[in-house]
């Protein structure tokens, strides 16, 4: 894919050089200069995209414009849109997303994640005014693995002398598994834990009594 | 019934008096007398389960590493305990309904427990001469409670790990005794190897003996006394109504056992509990939120989550701020539920034998004072769980917490007054009938009986 | 019509009744163990003819030419062999059963043979509560007959359901399903049978006094009073079994010291020793300028990785924002502070850090810990500072521990410094 695209542009000039320019002058506000994510006043202005190495995806995100992104469909041309992609795939993401281990990742993911997003990846409430771990359930291995590195908001960093780009990986494997983990055993109450399985003995017991009222209608005691 | 076994026997026993007058015992037909049932079949489901999953529960802590069908766990190091958690949720055949339905029927025991324990104390079934059962029970659900969280710590996950860290904790708060009482029970400091084999052998043997044990106490009791019956015709001091265990009521409490067991298989197929595979094995310096304890104790984690940081030293001696909510709340709510019936005593200066039963209304502080503190275990549970439920209504944890430390007084003292006044205003509704059914039983305690 | 007293009247009257009654409840008996029987009927066709088409459409679709000449032959197949023959097996235990029951009741409703001791648990004193209701009790038993076939025929369909899909690999839901219908269909055939299908009598009986008489009692006393009369006498051998007992109670209390060792030495520790390197879960020595401010990082002694003590959370702030007590302004160079994991409430690992805020949380209750301020605590319910590490970089620009932890680590106990 890399080699025929660059056949493609070949006769455009340095794609990288032009996608570099393309890149400063629309994307860095938001996302950095090296593409390490910024984070706004109020919310997250714009991800790490240290970890986007699908060309595809960045291209598409480019023109649709995802979430609070602006779509460039009509402020780019299709040239400068593959060339700011270019740019993102070969020169931005430097976190190589390859020899992921996923119950590596899990290990690690419950050591410094899970006590914020919980062990089934679904968010978890902090006590901090208004801030809430989000949900992960529909975040793409890029986008985790750029949080990891970058800290978005209040979430800590954790640069490579912590975390390994290969353990790193890992844990944007065990995330990716855990958005839909296996439950054989029936419906998960949206990964609620015992509070949900509580309420939902109280209400079996409740219904118990039904029963019970059933089998001796009528009875006076 | 002359068959030949029934010939056999009561050749060598003489039984045959002693069957027809159980044939014959008489129990009241009245739903609320069927909850303490469902909390006796959910501990022969308990049993039952129970013994299946014995067979392949492994209660060793000892370091392996996992080569099983859930590959997301494939090469973790883990506990052989948690291995057969997995082994038996993901391997043994229905190992998985099993496993769910054991762990179901547990959460309706002591659900079905407490709401017996209510229906004896609005009734006012507690009174001479069953105080001595009052006890029983209340023991038996201090029992369930212990039994729940040793099954709950057992499992080896990291949703257990933390479960037995807190019990770690609380027992270690507990002044004076508490460091060498932690120390005998857990065996060490958390975590220890000693600690899963210990409550093992006390959750399958050691406390379901105790159990049973206290089962047919209590229900020796109940047979030997006989039932309460509601207010109502006929029923007096001196008398009981009702129908015969052979053939209505067998069949009716039978069929209770099998529709609460086809509940329990229900849930167990349909509703996922305690997910060990997604929690991962226990590793002390992995942790997750939302680490409740089953809901049986939700109000003792309720507590040490609203109550302030606050410790003091006597003597140069620490009072860590855990032992108030998480020992002394509970030991003393324990120590109140125990004394009840003879604090009762106290209030209503009644101490003659009573069979019949006090509708709630006619008794308006018991009951007043009965769901004042239903209500501030409703809140407290609310606080166990507030991380979750914070989480799932979007509102903020802080504020939430803070709203709950106020509630948590003002909803008990609130519910209590409105029970009064609605016990009161009912009382008085009722006023003309309750004549009538006393001038009804004056005349019936007048008739002669058959001796 | 004061049907209430009938039952508590007097005898006499009751046994009039009762003459009469049995009779009545043999006919309502018979009547009901026969539509019980031709209900039986019914449901035996249904199930044959459902099998039998089933038979049929299989016939239809089966396309190879052998099982085409075993159908022709009139051989069925196993299965369907197993099938109909546990049909009719059960089929043929629920009639015995039912005929069995039946007589039982039969027995009952006659009443008590001649000769037999009277008292006053006799059923002649119940109360028929379909007479005095009014009941339709042929209509009644028609219900019940029925929808007790009902729930038996769904218990038999769960129990085949339970068995496919447990021998074909098990679906814990499908399983779970099965099962649970397999059990609703016994526990509802047992109710409607109760309600609908036994007669409906209320007993009154007489209830005992709950204490002894006093004559009973005084003689329990004298039994009891002479044989302590026996014991009484030696004295010596009293304070002997006095002292058996609190040796027993005394071997008891002391082999408690087998269950754990004496707690102090293992709770009041400090855990780290002045030099140690602090590494990180694969053992790597923390270098200076491993972290940026706004990093948090797990480390441990050298000698300990992976250990409930000695987890140690590391974190670098910016070192203007600093607000340590005095004595404690060298322990965090370069911004790095480090300090116990272990939550000073429960002892859960402190695993959450709040950048902005610059606070530590504790997943389990909710207890925050302020990085800057040596983590005082300033929320939830803990009360003690988490432990800080006093740390100095060695000439190779690795961090060390100066000391131990400040406290030992943990949740507070009563001997706790």
């Amino acid at each position: 894919m890399p080699a025929a695209w660059s056949q493609r542009t070949g006769n455009a000039g340095d794609p990288f050089v032009h996608g570099e320019e393309v890149f400063a002058q629309h994307c860095a506000e938001c996302h950095g200069d090296l593409g390490q994510g910024v984070s706004g006043v109020v919310s997250i202005a714009g991800p790490n995209l240290q970890a986007e190495h699908d060309l595809g995806h960045v291209l598409t995100a480019i023109e649709v414009g995802p979430s609070h992104m602006p779509s460039f469909a009509r402020t780019l041309s299709v040239q400068d849109m593959r060339d700011a992609a270019g740019f993102v795939t070969h020169k931005i993401a430097v976190i190589p997303m390859e020899d992921g281990n996923l119950s590596q990742g899990g290990e690690l993911f419950r050591m410094y994640c899970s006590a914020c997003h919980r062990t089934a990846v679904r968010g978890g409430a902090l006590v901090f005014d208004g801030v809430n771990a989000p949900d992960l359930t529909t975040k793409s291995r890029a986008l985790i693995a750029g949080a990891i590195r970058w800290g978005p908001g209040p979430m800590p960093k954790f640069p490579p002398a912590v975390l390994s780009d290969q353990q790193v990986a890992s844990i944007a494997d065990y995330v990716k598994y855990v958005q839909h983990p296996p439950s054989p055993g029936g419906s998960p109450m949206n990964w609620y834990g015992p509070v949900a399985e509580g309420f939902v003995a109280w209400v079996v017991v409740v219904s118990m009594i039904v029963v019970a009222m059933w089998i001796e209608r009528g009875g006076k005691g | 019934m002359s068959g030949f076994p029934a010939r056999f026997v009561d050749s060598r026993l003489r039984l045959a008096r002693i069957t027809r007058r159980a044939l014959n015992h008489i129990f009241p037909d009245h739903w609320s007398f069927m909850l303490g049932e469902v909390a006796l079949y959910s501990f022969v489901i308990l049993v039952e389960t129970g013994i299946f999953l014995a067979m392949f529960y492994k209660d060793s802590t000892v370091q392996v590493i996992y080569r099983g069908s859930y590959h997301a766990l494939d090469g973790v190091k883990m506990s052989a305990a948690y291995r057969s958690m997995l082994h038996i949720s993901f391997d043994v055949p229905a190992g998985l309904l099993i496993r769910q339905m054991h762990h179901w029927a547990c959460d309706i025991f002591i659900g079905a427990i407490i709401a017996h324990q209510a229906r004896i104390f609005f009734t006012g079934a507690y009174r001479k001469p069953r105080e001595l059962n009052w006890i029983v029970g209340v023991t038996l659900l201090l029992l369930a409670l212990a039994n729940g969280y040793f099954g709950y710590s057992v499992g080896g996950d990291l949703l257990s790990g933390a479960g037995m860290r807190i019990g770690y904790a609380i027992m270690l708060s507990v002044p004076v005794i508490g460091p060498w009482l932690t120390f005998i029970t857990f065996g060490g400091t958390v975590p220890v190897t000693a600690t899963i084999p210990r409550f093992y052998a006390l959750h399958i043997f050691v406390v379901p003996a105790l159990i049973s044990l206290l089962i047919g106490a209590h229900l020796w009791m109940i047979w030997w006394q006989l039932h309460t019956n509601y207010p109502g015709p006929k029923r007096t001091d001196k008398l009981i109504v009702g129908s015969r265990l052979w053939p209505s009521y067998t069949l009716k409490s039978l069929g209770l056992f099998f529709l609460l067991f086809a509940v329990v298989a229900m849930l167990g197929g349909l509703v996922q509990i305690d997910p060990v595979w997604v929690y991962g094995p226990y590793n002390p310096v992995a942790i997750l939120p939302g680490a409740q304890p089953d809901w049986y104790l939700g109000w003792v984690e309720g507590a040490m989550r609203l109550f302030p940081g606050v410790n003091f030293r006597i003597g140069g001696y620490l009072v860590p701020e855990l032992f108030w909510p998480g020992f002394f709340f509970p030991v003393m709510t324990f120590a109140v539920l125990y004394c009840w019936p003879f604090i009762e005593k106290l209030i209503s200066l009644d101490f003659r034998p009573r069979n019949v039963l006090r509708w709630p209304y006619q008794q308006p502080f018991t009951t007043a004072l009965g769901c004042a503190v239903a209500a501030m275990m409703v809140v407290l549970e609310f606080a166990g769980g507030d991380d979750v439920v914070a989480l799932a209504s979007h509102a903020r944890l802080a504020a939430f917490r803070e709203l709950l430390r106020v509630l948590v007084f003002v909803v008990p003292v609130l519910t209590g007054i409105v029970a009064y006044l609605v016990c009161v205003w009912w009382r008085r509704r009722r006023a003309s009938d309750d004549a009538a059914l006393r001038a009804g039983n004056e005349a019936v305690e007048e008739l002669t009986l058959p001796q | 019509m004061n049907e209430e007293d009938k039952g508590g009247r007097s005898a006499p009257n009751d046994r009039e009744d009762a003459g009469k009654t049995p009779e009545e409840r043999a006919k309502s008996e018979a009547r009901g163990v026969s539509w019980l029987l031709l209900g039986g009927v019914i449901g035996w066709r249904a199930i044959t003819s459902v099998v039998n088409f089933l038979r049929r459409s299989n016939k239809r679709k089966v396309v190879p030419a052998a099982e085409t000449t075993r159908e022709a032959s009139g051989l069925e197949s196993p299965a369907e062999k197993l099938l109909v023959g546990g049909a009719e097996a059960g089929w043929k235990a629920v009639q015995l059963s039912a005929r069995a029951i039946s007589k039982v009741m039969e027995e009952h409703t006659r009443g008590k043979p001649p000769g037999e001791i009277s008292d006053l648990f006799d059923r002649e004193n119940d109360t028929n509560l379909d007479e005095e209701e009014g009941v339709n009790v042929p209509r009644r038993e028609r219900r019940g007959t029925f929808l007790v076939i009902c729930a038996m025929v769904v218990m038999f369909a769960a129990a085949i359901g339970f068995m496919f899909t447990y021998w074909t690999g098990g679906n814990n839901l499908l399983l779970g399903g099965s099962l649970a219908l397999f059990l609703a269909g016994i526990g509802c055939a047992m109710v409607f049978w109760g309600q609908l299908l036994t007669v409906r009598r209320q007993a009154v009986a007489p209830r005992e006094p709950s204490s002894s008489s006093p004559s009973e009692r005084a003689a329990a006393t004298r039994a009891f009073e002479a044989g302590v009369q026996d014991v009484r006498r030696r004295r010596l051998l009293r304070w002997m079994g006095g002292f058996g007992a609190a040796f027993a109670a005394a071997i008891v209390v002391s082999l408690m010291k087998s269950l754990g060792f004496p707690p102090s030495a293992a709770l009041d520790t400090r855990v780290w020793i002045r030099g140690q390197r602090l590494v990180s879960l694969d053992k790597t020595p923390v270098s200076v300028n491993s972290l940026q401010p706004g990093s948090m990082m797990l480390v441990f002694p050298e000698n300990a990785v992976g250990s409930e003590k000695t987890q140690t959370v590391l974190v670098r702030v910016r070192e203007e924002l600093l607000r340590l007590p005095q004595e404690r302004k060298d322990w965090a160079p370069q911004g790095y502070l480090a300090y116990s994991r272990v939550c000073t409430h429960a002892g859960c690992a402190v695993g959450m850090y709040e950048t902005t805020t610059h606070l530590l949380m504790c997943p389990c209750h909710q207890s925050t810990f302020d990085v800057l301020d040596g983590a005082q605590p300033t929320g939830g319910p803990a009360a003690r500072a988490l432990p800080q590490l006093p740390l100095y970089v060695d000439g190779a620009g690795v961090l060390r521990a100066a000391g131990g932890f400040s406290e030992p680590p943990g949740p507070g106990f009563w001997g706790m410094p």
